[in-house]
Order: structure tokens, then sequence, then C-alpha cells
């Protein structure tokens, strides 16, 4: 049989898995061209107000008269040194500087309301695990289950009303550059990271609840309790093990929607993040913007996910094998 | 291969686990029709989904409705009035263009219920199709999708949906298309596990074997039981849709103005939030409280679907109370935790438990599962405890330990250990005896350690918090452990987690870990249950040797009579909640002083000599709440009187003892004993039997060993099944990229053949490819070369309607009477299927037939409409050989269909196909691990071993007079139910397991086990042998070296260990 899986292999094992499904991803975003109605160049071009001479200018940059595999391979090329090409307006500067310039921002954001969910949600879900039916887990349940059916734009809504409209506690709009004042980012990111966590923390607390009351009801918790272990030491380390393993998927996926929804989230609190960009690029049909904006969160996501994978082969040794 | 568990406890609450979905086993046929909880009765009982389906359909309605509902229509203006409060006229006051926000929720619920809908239909309609190929067929297409589908789930949802819905325009369905992308993945992903789960059940073979159609599967058997996840994720999707939805139009894409959605309400509000933030608070709402609604209603949903098939029936609420493990984590037990009473240590006696009483709560009543159970342990030696499911045992040793969940359960009663009262001590003084004093070893061994640690880590982690020791001592002390239970490579392994070990490896892990710290007491609860005979010869050698060395004394409890032979220095016979019998193990076995054990003795099934029926206890242990009055066993009893249905009896020793006053000292009356025999522990049992001066009840009977003469006839008969030359080899995968690096070769080369109305026996450990080969005769899997002909017709190469026709000819039953029949159909429709597929029959026409066959199979007609989950686990077997037999086959391919049983159980089943093969001229391949079961059926005995059938003779012959060293053993492992003969016998005990032989190419593939390996065996691959009786024999024992010349193995010298 052997020892079977190490961590590095399987680490590896998943590096490889995921090179192609960069490809097919690419090609997805590419074949986003397809399913513009009628002649692209037209469309991207101003429809049937455009100018002969725009559309052939289109025509060419974006080499609309190749055939598709070329434009595809040409295009995928490009993203390998690098570049995503150029706006198809305001002068055209390259999608790739648009996208450096704005996507830390949402990095910023749904990398803290990430942070904010996990810090409510597994805490909340272990008291409410721990202490099945007591009082403050029927508090976490309800909670969760408010958390979980509240829409976040709503939340953010009600956010901004409570703090920046009532009260004036917190600036309700804008953004300010770490550089700028430390202080002034926090604050101007505060509300937007409850908006996007609190929902994620929701979902984090309802999986972990019932993974540890699943796991508290397993044959080797009750060994845990025959070799004489302190209550404290069965708990923390043989039930949190095994019941954060499934958390952890749980995280990863929520990740995506997380990066989905600071795009309604930037919009709310007029934050200059990439959801600015790809919504300006859509009420235009930049479709080289679409395409990067689409491509570079689809990667951060699949590669967020190549994280949570490791972690969860790291808690999970069954899965390297796999 | 499914891992089966048994009936008999694999979890403390189990012992009370007379099915309680039920009817009662076929002898007691006929138990009270109880109203069958379905559906919606489950459905109904949870306020909170009802609520949220309430809240669900009064929006809609009113969405539907609301031309005629709706106090205004949706864009009516009025500019005197905005932004107001809600008033008679507003109910919900106005927005900032003074329109009704009431009127314009309920016409909002139009487009955005529509959309949801029409989000999840849509993505349902895509998804249904392709999740059900990619898990019905498996293969490349499967994995083409599935990369596909990783893909698309590999865009955050939202920026999926909106990009498409952006790119593709603005109307309401084209939005709908585009978030139905979002869905599709996941609805694929789910559905897929929940086909390839579904498939994996052997009631899907059934189908197979059977004849139905690929498209017969899916529409009768795999889409009903996958329809109730995805009911649960219809109704999540349709809340999650609901919030995108909702996202999309806020941001203005989508279904536009004048036409409001709530997310569009909420988007004109949003443009107004800082003069007025009052119309923004009711399309929010409104959306949360209605993706609520669906998540309740999935929730509920999920509660009151696919329930009907519990794998372990418990007692509804204990079930409930056990859910809350944690006080019982914490050590915490309703026991008072007073200080314990320090008692005199009574000399050898190291632990002495008195009136030991343990309830459960249940329906709101305590039940006693325990009651006043006396018995005690002498340092050094072995006390067991006996009894069927149900019985108690169990329970008790957790009470011992502990370990019983602190809610919904309370004890009773001391437990004195070497002076300190294991029932009053404080938490943390029970922590520092557990593990270190006393340790306790469990029937799972697969589950009972914890799979994210590795092994060497668990058994350090024990030694480190009762010793003290550094990280890197403790570490030593767990590898020592692991080279003393005889794990090779010790070192390398404790690195290992887990699942990188076999079962009977795994007990080895758990039996180092039990004694890393040298308990005085180990406590072990159907350590061998789960295991495979000669495995469970090897840990009860291994835990005899243990005890000796570190004088531990033990407490062995088991179902299984011959272990205790084995192990047990005295023993306690448990019955329903009491102790019927105790007394010295010997005894027990020579002159039984209790009817129950006697009846325990006899329906062992090797001490029936062949073709006579086996004996069995009719009846099921009662359920707590249903315990006789009088004594406990007359219902069951064939020597009850007047006298045991009336009084209640008491545990005491016979008249002759108790009147000389000998005892007068220890047990004077009442109890009639205090649990500290050790003076005449040897000489006195105590029985809880009225007649017990009265009846000589008889101990195990002389062993059937003779030979009996071969049946009549036996020998020459038309063959009926005959397989030539069958292989089947499975591709091995390794490496990065998951290669295929080799093949295993699960069945090779094997030759067959079985007469008309006569039975195969098959057998061998697990992994020796029995199933395998049962499959591959019946066609459920392709064989990679061989042949196998049926009555004459050649089936291997038969394809399509061929196959499916010739299929009548032979049926299978399966090993897990859970599995094999269709949770979602009735008997009707279970036992009826073979003739919809092959006969014309008419529904009357069928139900006449399945009447019939149920009648055959000894079960009464009105169970026709009643699902397979309200039977237990006989009739269920019962219920599967009927289907079987529906179209009247020549062969039934039994896959050890009585090993899931529990033992009385098991002999009716066998009487059952017995009879059945008297009265119909059957024939079986019968398959099993337990020889005694196979040999008490069969004609004809093949051992197979490694994919190879190594010997193959006459029954009597294989049994008495094994001529294959690997039979010998397997015989050798099987316990006998006497301590005398079992001490007295010579044994082979087989080192290592099937799979590290594996290693071994070339010559003789059970050389690496074998006790009487030569040189020749390492090279030379043995041919067969055939001995003068005609025994087939694969072993150079008969040709080279001693040259048995086919004589009996079992009279050889062991020579010394060769290696």
């Amino acid at each position: 049989m052997g020892s079977g899986g190490s961590l590095l292999s399987f680490i590896v094992r998943r590096l490889i898995i995921t090179i192609p499904l960069l490809l097919l991803i690419s090609f997805g975003v590419f074949s986003l061209v397809l399913i513009l109605p009628g002649n692209p160049a037209l469309l991207l071009a101003g429809g049937i107000h455009s100018t002969p001479a725009e559309v052939a200018k289109i025509t060419v940059q974006l080499h609309l008269n190749e055939p598709f595999w070329r434009q595809y391979l040409r295009w995928l090329n490009g993203i390998i040194h690098g570049n995503l090409g150029r706006s198809l307006f305001n002068g055209n500067p390259t999608v790739a500087s648009g996208i450096a310039e704005r996507f830390p921002v949402t990095l910023f954001l749904a990398i803290g309301g990430m942070i904010l969910s996990i810090l409510i949600g597994i805490p909340a879900g272990i008291i409410a695990g721990v202490r099945a039916g007591s009082a403050s887990d029927r508090l976490v349940t309800v909670g969760s289950s408010l958390g979980v059916a509240i829409p976040d734009f709503w939340l953010a809504l009600l956010l901004v009303i409570v703090f920046a409209v009532d009260t004036h506690v917190l600036p309700a709009l804008g953004y300010v550059e770490w550089g700028t004042s430390p202080w002034g980012w926090f604050q101007h990111l505060l509300l937007p990271w409850l908006a996007l966590g609190l929902g994620g923390s929701a979902t984090i607390a309802r999986q972990v609840r019932g993974a540890l009351i699943d796991t508290l009801d397993q044959d080797y918790m009750r060994t845990a309790v025959a070799k004489g272990l302190s209550p404290r030491r069965v708990i923390g380390k043989h039930a949190l093990k095994n019941a954060l393993s499934p958390a952890v998927t749980v995280i990863g996926i929520q990740f995506g929607y997380l990066l989905g929804g600071t795009i309604i989230i930037e919009q709310i609190f007029s934050l200059p993040g990439i959801g600015e960009y790809i919504l300006t690029a859509i009420s235009v049909k930049d479709l080289p913007v679409i395409q990067g904006v689409v491509l570079v969160t689809a990667t951060a996501f699949v590669l967020i996910n190549l994280f949570v994978d490791v972690i969860y082969g790291y808690l999970n040794p069954k899965v390297r094998l796999g | 291969m499914s891992l089966i568990r048994p009936p008999w406890n694999d979890d403390p609450l189990d012992e009370l686990a007379a099915p309680a979905a039920a009817v009662g086993d076929v002898s007691e046929e006929g138990g009270a029709a109880r109203p069958r909880s379905g559906f919606w009765h489950r459905f109904l009982h949870q306020p909170f989904a009802l609520g949220g389906l309430a809240f669900l359909l009064l929006v809609i309605v009113a969405a539907i409705f609301a031309p005629l509902i709706a106090p205004y229509p949706p864009n009516l203006q009025n500019l005197n009035l905005v932004n107001a409060g809600p008033s008679a006229a507003h109910w919900l006051g106005t927005d900032d263009l003074g329109r009704d926000i009431l009127s314009r929720l309920i016409w909002g619920g139009q487009i955005s219920m529509r959309a949801a809908f029409e989000i999840v239909g849509l993505a349902t309609v895509v998804a249904l199709p392709v999740g059900l190929v990619a898990g019905f067929f498996r293969g490349a297409v499967d994995t083409v999708i599935m990369r596909l589908m990783d893909a698309m789930f590999s865009f955050p949802p939202l920026v999926l949906a909106l990009t498409v819905a952006a790119l593709l325009g603005a109307s309401v369905n084209d939005t709908a298309i585009a978030i139905s992308i979002v869905f599709v993945p996941s609805f694929v992903r789910v559905l897929r596990g929940q086909v390839i789960a579904v498939r994996e059940e052997n009631y899907i073979e059934a189908a197979r074997s059977l004849g139905a159609t690929s498209n017969r599967l899916i529409r009768r058997h795999i889409v009903p039981n996958v329809a109730s996840p995805l009911i649960i994720q219809t109704s999540l999707a349709l809340g999650f849709a609901l919030l995108v939805e909702a996202g999309l139009s806020f941001l203005g894409i989508g279904e536009q103005p004048p036409t409001p959605s709530w997310g569009s309400m909420l988007n004109e509000g949003y443009s107004f939030i800082f003069s007025s933030s009052w119309a923004l608070i009711f399309p929010g709402l409104a959306i949360m409280l209605s993706v609520l609604s669906f998540n309740l209603v999935a929730d509920g949903l999920r509660d009151s679907l696919g329930r009907e098939r519990p794998r372990k029936s418990k007692l509804a609420g204990v079930t409930k109370e056990k859910k809350s493990r944690l006080a019982q984590l914490r050590g915490i037990s309703p026991r008072a935790a007073e200080p314990a009473p320090v008692a005199a240590v009574e000399g050898t006696t190291l632990l002495a438990v008195k009136n030991l009483r343990v309830e459960f709560l249940t329906n709101g009543k305590w039940l006693p599962v325990m009651e006043g159970a006396n018995f005690s342990v002498e340092r050094g030696k072995t006390l067991g405890l006996v009894g069927e499911s149900g019985s108690g045992k169990t329970v008790s040793a957790l009470a011992i330990m502990g370990l019983l969940p602190a809610r919904g359960c309370r004890t009773g009663g001391s437990a004195l250990f070497e002076g300190r009262d294991l029932m009053r001590i404080a938490p943390a003084a029970f922590r520092h005896l557990r593990g270190n004093e006393i340790s306790m070893i469990f029937q799972e061994p697969m589950t009972s350690l914890n799979p994210a640690y590795t092994v060497g880590n668990q058994i350090a982690e024990q030694v480190r918090t009762h010793r003290h020791l550094s990280k890197a001592d403790s570490w030593k002390v767990a590898v020592e452990m692991l080279e003393r239970v005889d794990i090779p490579h010790a070192a390398t392994r404790a690195r290992d987690y887990p699942h990188a070990f076999s079962g009977g490896m795994r007990q080895r892990v758990m039996i180092a870990m039990a004694l890393s710290c040298s308990p005085k007491l180990l406590i072990a609860d159907e350590p061998t249950t789960a295991l495979d005979v000669t495995t469970q010869a090897q840990i009860v050698a291994l835990l005899h040797s243990l005890q000796r060395e570190e004088n531990m004394a033990m407490i062995f409890v088991t179902h299984d009579l011959g272990v205790i032979a084995d192990v047990a220095d005295d023993v306690a016979v448990m019955y329903a909640g009491q102790i019927v019998e105790r007394g010295a193990g010997a005894a027990l076995f020579t002159r039984p002083r209790h009817p129950y054990s006697e009846a325990l003795l006899n329906s062992i099934p090797q001490l029936t000599p062949p073709g006579e029926p086996l004996h069995y206890i009719p009846g099921m242990v009662p359920r707590p709440d249903q315990f006789p009055r009088g004594c406990r066993f007359h219902p069951r009893c064939s020597y009850a009187t007047e006298a045991c249905i009336t009084t209640p009896v008491e545990l005491r020793p016979p008249a002759h003892i108790e009147g000389n006053g000998a005892l007068s000292a220890t047990s004077p009356s009442g109890e009639g004993d205090d649990g500290a025999g050790a003076d005449h522990r040897a000489t006195v049992t105590l029985s809880r039997c009225v007649r017990q001066d009265e009846l000589t009840l008889a101990g195990a009977r002389a062993m059937a060993d003779v030979p009996t003469p071969a049946a009549p006839g036996s020998t020459q008969g038309t063959p009926l099944l005959v397989v030539r030359g069958l292989s089947k080899q499975f591709p091995l995968r390794s490496g990065l990229l998951q290669r295929v690096s080799g093949s295993v070769n699960a069945v090779d080369g094997v030759d067959l053949s079985i007469d008309a109305g006569t039975t195969l026996g098959l057998v061998g450990e697990s992994g020796s490819g029995k199933s395998t080969l049962a499959r591959l005769v019946v066609r459920l899997i392709e064989p990679t070369a061989g042949t196998v002909v049926l009555d004459g017709t050649d089936i291997t190469a038969l394809r399509g309607p061929k196959l499916r026709r010739e299929r009548q000819g032979m049926q299978m039953v399966f090993q897990d009477p859970y599995s094999s029949l269709d949770p979602r159909q009735n008997i009707l429709e279970i036992v009826g299927e073979p003739l919809r597929i092959h006969t014309d029959l008419n529904r009357a026409q069928r139900q006449q037939r399945v009447i019939e066959l149920l009648d055959q199979v000894g079960i009464g007609s009105h169970v026709l409409g009643r699902q397979p989950h309200e039977f237990s686990g006989g009739q269920r077997q019962r219920l599967a050989i009927a289907r079987a037999m529906a179209l009247q086959p020549s062969l039934l391919v039994c896959d050890e269909p009585v090993s899931a049983l529990d033992v009385s159980t098991q002999s009716q089943v066998i009487n059952l196909l017995s009879d059945l093969q008297d009265r119909l001229g059957l024939a079986y391949l019968f398959i099993a691990h337990d020889l005694s079961v196979v040999r008490h059926l069969s004609d004809r005995i093949a051992v197979m071993y490694l994919g190879q059938i190594v010997e193959e003779g006459d029954a009597n012959d294989v049994y008495t007079r094994p001529t294959h060293p690997y039979t010998a053993a397997l015989l050798s492992a099987i316990p006998v139910p006497d301590p005398s003969r079992q001490r007295a016998r010579q044994r082979i005990v087989l080192r290592g397991e099937v799979e590290m032989s594996q290693s071994a190419a070339g010559g003789c593939r059970f050389r690496p086990r074998c006790p009487f390996a030569m040189d020749i065996c390492r090279t030379v691959d043995p041919p067969p042998y055939t001995t003068p009786s005609g025994t087939i024999v694969r072993c150079h024992l008969h040709t080279t070296g001693p040259e048995l010349a086919g004589a009996s193995v079992s009279g050889l010298e062991l020579a010394a260990p060769t290696e």
C-alpha cells in the first residue's frame, strides 16, 4: 500500500490540473464574442450609427476578419505575455493597466470581506455546533438563516442609511489610498467589508455547525474520550480538524460569490475597483475590457481555490490520494 | 465493495435496535400494521418549513392575481403624496414619485418570482440530462462533462451572469438564460454525485441482473432515487436565483422600469437614498423573506425526504437525545459527583459491578436497558459478556467506561475499580483512569481512529497525556507498541494515516493505543465482529498473549460464543437487559443452566450436522418498552411454563448449593449474588431460570467432525453452470498522473462447474475475489478472459436483448439487504419487477404471482403495499430471494447472503434456502466467509485465494480433511464453542493479510503466509492435482516435499517457522 499521498505530490497534482482548467477558462472568456448578436464589429463600433471607417478600424484591431481559432490563439499569446489588449474607447489605454490600477481595490475589498466572514463564521459555527440545542445555538441558527437570505447590496444600503446618512459615523462613499491615510482607507472599507462579509459568515457558520455536529457523533470522538483526554483537547484537536475541512471548501466557493458581489458593493460605495470598470465597459460594449476583467477574476478565483484545496488536503489526508 | 455494518451493535444505542421500523421477524409475522408516516406527515410537522411555504404561496398567489389584488396600478404616480408613510390608503406608504409601495411590491413579485422559476427551470432542463449521463455512463463522457463544469464553475457567479446578460441584451428572458448558466454546473455536480451514489447500490445491480435495460434503470430506479436531493437543491436554488436576479436588476441589467421588479425598486430607491430611505425597506424585506422561505422549505424537505431508509434503525427518541455528545465529551454526567467512597481493595477483584442500571429516555419515558447487573472482574482474568443484539452488553461496557451519552441516559448502581466507584467519580479523576488504567477498544476499527492524524500521533498523544513524556519519547513508545501488536515496519507505518490500514491492522492499532499505558483493565467491545475469521483468530491470539504479558484483566463483549470459549474465564450471559446466567466459562459450554444459553449454543451452525435444519431462536430480543412480564425470555423459550409468564425470576445458584448454606456469607438471598465471587466462581453458576433445578440442558453438542457419507447421487449430475478460465483484471493507477501502471488479477483463470439442483460453496477471506467472481458469473461485469456456459448456452459473448433474455436463468442475492431493494418502490413493484420485464402478465396476474412468491419465502401477502424500510434485515433478504425466484431461475448466485444478519436470522435464511432447493431443484453458488455455514448448505466447496481456486472438492472432504494449507488455516480460525477442545487443538494462525502477499509474483500465491512453504513454492505456481477422493488442489505438498498425495494437510506436523 505504501504511505500514499504526500502533501507535496498532492499539490503538484493539483497544479497540473489547474493549467488545462485555466486554458479552458480563457477559451470560454474569448468565446464571449460569439454570443454578441449580429456582426460584432458593427455592434462594437456603436451599431447602425457607426461609420464604415470605425467598423473597419475595430475589425482590424480585434482581428475579426481572421478565423476564430486564429483570433483566439493570437489573444492567448498576448495574455501569456501580459497583454490583454486595448480598450475600444477613451484613447485606447491597455486593458492590463486598467485592471492593474483597479484590481487592488477589489482584492482588498474581497479579501477583507472574506477575513471578516471567516472571523465571524467559524467561531459562531463552533459555538453553535458544540452546544447544539442551546440558546446560543438557536441564536446562531436564526442569525445565519437570515444572513444567508439577506441580499448583500440591500445590507449595504441599510448600512449606508444607518451609519452614513442618519448618523454620519462613517463615510458613505469614496475611497482613500492606504498610502494617503491608512485610517481613512480602513474607514472607507469598513462598511463595504461588513456588507460583503456578514452574508458569507452566515454560510460559513451553518457549514461549520453542521460539520461539527456530525463530527462529534463519530466513533473516533468516543475513542478520544476513552483515551482520557481533556474536553478541550477532545474538541480542539480531534473534532475541529475534521469539522473544518468541509468548511474550507465552502470558504473557497464563497470567495467566488464575494468577488462577484464586489461589483455591486463597489457601485454602492463608489469604490474605484474593477466593478466600476466592467460596468462601464458593459454599458458601451467594450469587449476587450470585459474579456480582460472576466479572465482576471476567474483566474483569481481559480488560484484562491487552488490554495483552498491545498489547505483541504492538509486537513484531510484521505483526499491526497484522489 | 460496500462496508457492511452488521446489525448487532455498531453503536452503543444500537443495542436497543430491535429495529424500531421493522415489522418483527418472520416468525412473528403479522406484527401490527402501524400507520405509515409518509412525507407529508413529516413535512407538516415542521412549523418553520410550513411558515416558509405559506409565505411563498401568499407572494406567488398575490403576484399571479396582481391585477385583482393590488390596490393601485404599479406606475400610478401621485406627486402630491411622495415618500409618505403608511396610511389607510397606502398600507406601506408611497415612494419618491408617489406610487403605492404595496402595489409595486405585488407587481414586482410577478417579475422577480417568474424570473427565479425561469432561471431554475432552465438550469434543471439543461443539467438533468447532462448530470444523468455523466453519472450513469461515467468514463470519457463523464470526464469531458466534468472538466467543462469545472471551467464554468471557475467564474465568479455574478460576474458570469452579468457579462452574459449584458452581452445578450436586456429582456427578462435573456437575463434568465444568462443567470441559469450560473446554476448549471452546480446542478450537474449535485445530480452526478447522487447518480453515482445510487448507481453503487445493490438494487441497481439487482435490476440489471434481472435484465432491466439502461433506460428502465434510469427511469425506474435512478431518477426516483435522486429526485429528493434534486428537489431540495431546487428549492435552495430558487432562493439564490432570486438574489442574483435582484442584484442584476439593481445594477440596471435585465428588465428595466417601468415594470418594477424588487431589484429595480431598490435601484430607484437608491437614487433617493439621501432624501428618503423609506422606499428601500420593503423590496429588500420582500427579497429576504422570500429567500429565507425557500431555504426553510428546503430544510424542511431535507428533513422529510429520504428518511425512509434508516440504515441503523434506532429508537427515535434516543437518536434525538444523542445529538449532543458534548456533555459526554466533557466528562460531565448526570451522576452525582460525590467523592468516591474508599472501600477496601478486595483481594484479587479488580472491578466489582453492583446493581448496574442503565436507562434511556425514549419518547419521554425512562426505559431500562440494563437492570441490576452484578459481576466482577478478577485481576489478569477475562470476563465474557455474551448475548444477541439488544441484550444490553455493550451498554453495560460503555456505562463502566463512562462513555454513555450524558443526555437522555442515566445510570445507577456502582462499579468499584480498586476501591473507586466509577459511577460517582469526579470527571477529572475519571479522565486520569481512562486510557491509563482502564482502556477500551471498539467494534468498528474502520471508524474508531481519527482520520485526520497519523496513527503514531494518536498513540503518542495518549502516552503523553498520562505519562508526561516528551514528544520524542512518547513517539518511541508509540512505535514500540505498534511493534508489539505485530505491525510490520512499525517505525514507518506510525507515520501513516488510518485510511492506509486494513480493518485488521486498524484493530491492531487500536489495541496498541489501548495498551500503551499498560492498563489494568481492557474493555473489548466486539473487537473482532467486523473482521474476517482469520483476522479474528489473529486478534484474539494477540490479545491473549498481551494479556498474559501484562497480567491485564479484560471484559470481552461479543455475540459469538465461539470467541467466548477462546478467551473467557468467566461468562455473563445477557438477555433483554438482565444477566440470565453467570458462571465459569467452561461450565457454560458443558452444562448451561439457562435455556437462553442453551439456545445460543444450539444456534451455532457448526454444531448442527449437514442436512439437518439449523437451530434458531424464534423471534427477536424485545425492545426495552416491550419487555415481557415474568421471565423475559419466556416468549422464545421452549421450556416455558405458566410460572414463567407471570413472576419475575431472580438470578440465583442451584437449589442444592443455595440450600447448604455454604455461600450464606456472600449471597444470602434476594439478588442472590454480590458480584465478588472470587472463591466460588469456579464452582457455582447462577441462573435466572425458575426451572433451573429440574431441567438438564445440553451443552455444546459433540462436534459433527465425523465425516458423514457423501450424499448419494450428488456426484453425477448434469452440469448446469460451467465456468472455464474465467479472469478479471482491474487496472492499477499510480503516480502523478494516475496512469495505469499495472493490473490486479481479481479473478485469475477460475474453472468451476455446478450440477443442477446442487450447491457449490465458495469461501475465502475478504479480498480473495469471491464477489468479483459472482458478478462475472451473472455477467454484471465483463470478464477479461474465459467463458461462462449456463445450461448449454455460452453467455460470455452475449450482449443486449439476448443477454437480458438469458439472465432469466440465473439470479443473484446480494450481501447487504439494506441496499438491494429500491427504497422508493413497494414490495409488489420490487418482487414483481422481473415479471414486468420479461412477461406480459397483467397487473392482477402479476400480483397473484408475487403473492405466491412471498408465500414461498414465508412472508404474508398483506405486505404488498409496504416499502423496504418497514422490514428487518432477515425479511429483506427473504424479499430479495422472492424477487430472484420470480422467473424460476435454475441457478441462484448468493453473495454472502447471511453475513449481515444476526446468528438466529442467519439460520432461518439458510433453512429457507435449503428448503427451496429441496422443493424446486435450484442450484446455488453460495458465497460466504464462514466455512461452517458454507459446509452446512453445500454439496461441494471451493476455496478461493487471491483470485484462484486453491481447493475444490466434496463438502465433507474439504471440511474434515482439508488438503490445502489455506483451507486448513481457514478451518482452524473458526473458533470452536468448547473451551477444552479449543485449547487442545493445533491451530494454524495465518500471518499477515491477503493484500500483503500480492507482491509474490510467480510461484504459489499463498506462499508468503504458508506455514509449510518450501523452496519450490517460490518459483513454481502449483498445478492442479486431483486427489483420490476427487478433490482438486493447488499445492506442492501433494506432489513434492512430503508428498501427501491427497491426504489431509491437518495431520502434517507444523515445521519450525521457515522465516
